[in-house]
C-alpha cells in the first residue's frame, strides 16, 4: 500500500542556509507520525513544504500518492492542516471564520462544527482579536478538524492549551486514527506526542537522525529501576547482568538501570525475593537527549 | 458574505469602503458648493499669476466653468486621496496577509494561489470602483445643487480615468506586494512613484529634458488634457489599461511560482 505522505530527499536550501536536507519518510494510513525536533530544526520547513506553501530546493514530496507541486489543490482537499501560530482575520468572529473555510472547501457541516466546539469548550461568537492565544488555537483546530479529512497535519498544535483540553484534543486524535484517519504532528514538546504516537522521526539542523515506531525506540532504552529485596546475592547478580549498570544498594533498595527487552530482566528477578519494584518509564526527552547527545 | 475571497474581502474592508466613499463624497460635495464664489473670484486672480506655476495651478478660465472648476478641484486633487487609499488597501490584501500570517492559512486550504491572487485583485478594483462612484455621484449632485450641470457622460469618462490611474499605482503596490511579500516596500515603492509620476507630469510642459521621460510617466495618461472639458483621449485610456494588465501578469507570474513566508 502507498504511503500517505512520502518524502524523499528532500533538501530546502536558503541561500546558504539550509533550511532540510535530505529528509526522507514515510508515512502509513492509520497511523500517528510524531515530527520532533527542537525550535529551528526544520519541522516547519517540512511542513510548508507539504502544503506546498514552499517549494523543495531538491527532491520530491507525495501525499496519497500525488505529487504535491502538481496535485496541490486535490492533496490539500483532503488534508486538516493547523500552523503552529495559528493566524486568522481578527475581524471575523471564529465562526464566521469557520463558515469561509467551509465554504472554500465547499461544504460546511454545522452541527460537527458545534460539537467540536463544544468539546474543545470554544467559544465562537467572539472576534479572533479578542481570543487568548489558547482560544485561538482552538478554532484553528476546528477549522483542521471540521472536514473530517483523510490526514491531520499539525504543527505543533496543543501550544498554548490548557492540559484538560489537550486531553480532550489527544481524544480526538485517537478517534481520527480510529476511524483511519492519519496524522501528522510535530512539536518539541516531547511528553505530549509520547501518548498518542505510533512513530517518531527526530530531526535536528534539517536532518532526520533517526525515524523509528515509538516502541522500538523507548524499549531498547535505558530505564531507572529500584527494587526492595532483603536477598543479598540479588545486588551481585544485577551487577553481572547484561544491560544493567549504575548499580546501587541503599538499605535494603537497589537502584539501577536497565537497557534491554524488559521479559529478559524480569526473568532474572523472578528468581529473587523481592518487595517491591518500581519502573521508571523511559520518556521521549530521554530519548531525544540520547540521540542529540550521540 | 463569506461565500469566497472576493466577497469575504470585501467584507472585511467594508469600513475601509464606506470611510473613503462617505468622505470623499462630503468634501466633493463641499468642494463644490464654492464654485460660484470661485467663478466670480479666484479664476480672475488667477490670471495674475505666472505662467510656470499655472501648470500646477490650471488657467483661469478653467475656473468659470463647472468643468473646468470640477477637474481642477476634484478630478486632480482626488487622485492623491484615491490613490492613497488604493496602496494601502492593495499592500495590505497580499503583502500584508503573508505578513500577519493569515496568507498562509487561507493557501492551507484547496483554493489555488491564482484564484487567491485574482479574487482579491478584483476587490480591490471594486472597492476603488465604489469610492471612484461616489465622487462621480457628489461631482453630478453638487453640480446640480449649484445649478450648473454637468454631462453625465464625460463626467463618468473622467471618473473612470480616475479609476485606471488610481488602479495602476494600486496595482503597483499589490503586484510588488504579491512578487515579494513585502507590504512596507511594495507600498513605499508604489508611493514614490506615483510621487514622481506627478512630478515629471506637471513640469514636462516647462521642463524640455522630462519630455521622453513624460511618455513613461502613467499620469501623462491621465486626464491631460482634460476630459470634463475636452473629452476622451481613447489612446490614453488604452495605455492605462495596458499597464494595468501588465502590472496583474508580472504580480501573478511571480507569485503562483514563489515561496510563501513562514511566521
Amino acid at each position: 500500500m502507498d504511503p500517505i505522505i512520502s518524502l524523499n530527499k528532500v533538501t530546502k536550501l536558503y541561500g546558504n542556509n539550509v533550511g532540510t536536507k535530505n529528509v526522507s519518510l514515510e508515512v502509513q494510513k492509520g497511523s500517528i507520525f510524531g515530527f520532533l525536533g527542537p525550535n529551528g530544526a526544520g519541522k516547519t520547513t517540512t511542513i510548508s513544504m507539504m502544503m506546498n506553501l514552499i517549494k523543495p530546493t531538491t527532491g520530491t514530496i507525495k501525499l496519497f500518492g500525488l505529487d504535491t507541486q502538481t496535485s496541490g489543490l486535490h492533496t490539500r482537499s483532503r488534508i486538516g492542516y493547523l500552523a503552529g501560530d495559528m493566524a486568522l482575520d481578527k475581524g471575523l468572529t471564529g465562526w464566521q471564520q469557520l463558515e469561509y473555510f467551509g465554504n472554500l472547501r465547499g461544504r460546511f457541516d454545522k452541527k460537527y462544527v458545534h460539537d467540536l466546539a463544544d468539546r474543545l469548550e470554544c467559544k465562537l461568537n467572539k472576534k479572533f482579536k479578542t481570543l487568548s492565544r489558547g482560544n485561538k488555537q482552538k478554532v484553528g483546530l476546528i477549522a483542521a478538524l471540521m472536514h473530517k479529512p483523510e490526514l491531520l497535519v499539525l504543527d505543533e498544535p496543543t501550544s498554548g492549551l490548557d492540559p484538560l483540553i489537550q486531553s480532550e484534543f489527544n481524544k480526538i486524535i485517537l478517534e481520527h486514527k480510529a476511524h483511519g484517519g492519519t496524522v501528522f504532528i510535530s512539536s518539541h514538546i516531547l511528553s505530549e506526542v509520547q501518548e498518542i504516537c505510533d512513530h517518531v522521526a527526530f530531526i535536528r539542523a534539517g536532518r532526520i537522525i533517526t525515524s523509528r515506531p515509538l516502541m522500538e525506540i523507548t524499549s531498547n532504552l535505558p530505564r531507572q529501576i529500584r527494587i526492595t529485596s532483603n536477598d543479598k546475592t540479588l545486588h551481585a547478580k544485577l551487577k553481572s547482568q547484561k544491560g544493567v549498570s549504575e548499580v546501587k544498594i541503599v538499605g535494603g533498595v537497589i537502584s539501577c538501570t536497565y537497557a534491554g527487552h524488559a521479559d529478559l530482566l524480569l526473568k532474572v528477578l523472578s528468581r529473587y525475593k523481592i518487595t517491591d519494584i518500581s519502573i521508571q518509564p523511559t520518556d521521549l526527552e530521554t530519548v531525544f537527549m540520547e540521540y542529540y547527545h550521540a | 458574505m463569506l461565500k469566497n475571497i472576493f466577497l469575504k474581502t470585501l467584507y472585511e474592508k467594508r469600513w475601509l469602503m464606506v470611510v473613503w466613499g462617505v468622505g470623499l463624497f462630503a468634501l466633493v460635495l463641499a468642494t463644490a458648493a464654492f464654485f460660484p464664489t470661485f467663478k466670480e473670484t479666484f479664476g480672475q486672480s488667477l490670471s495674475d499669476v505666472p505662467e510656470s506655476l499655472r501648470a500646477f495651478l490650471g488657467d483661469a478660465t478653467a475656473y468659470q466653468t463647472i468643468e473646468g472648476f470640477m477637474d481642477l478641484q476634484v478630478i486632480a486633487q482626488m487622485v492623491f486621496m484615491t490613490i492613497i487609499m488604493g496602496v494601502i488597501l492593495a499592500t495590505g490584501l497580499v503583502a500584508g496577509d503573508e505578513s500577519d500570517g493569515t496568507l498562509q492559512t487561507l493557501l492551507a486550504h484547496p483554493v489555488a494561489r491564482g484564484r487567491v491572487y485574482f479574487e482579491k485583485l478584483l476587490a480591490i478594483a471594486a472597492i476603488i470602483g465604489v469610492v471612484c462612484g461616489a465622487i462621480l455621484v457628489a461631482m453630478l449632485v453638487g453640480a446640480l445643487l449649484v445649478h450648473e450641470p454637468l454631462a453625465v457622460t464625460r463626467t463618468l469618462l473622467a471618473v473612470t480615468m480616475l479609476w485606471l490611474v488610481t488602479l495602476v499605482f494600486s496595482l503597483l503596490g499589490y503586484s510588488l506586494g504579491a512578487a515579494t511579500g513585502r507590504r512596507g516596500v511594495s507600498g513605499a515603492v508604489a508611493g514614490a512613484l506615483a510621487f514622481v509620476s506627478f512630478m515629471i507630469t506637471s513640469m514636462a510642459p516647462s521642463v524640455s529634458a522630462l519630455k521622453t521621460a513624460n511618455y513613461l510617466s502613467p499620469f501623462n495618461y491621465f486626464n491631460n488634457p482634460s476630459v470634463l472639458r475636452s473629452g476622451l483621449e481613447v489612446g490614453d485610456m488604452v495605455v492605462l489599461v495596458i499597464i494595468n494588465v501588465t502590472l496583474v501578469i508580472f504580480g501573478y507570474i511571480i507569485f503562483v511560482r514563489r515561496d510563501i513566508y513562514q511566521r
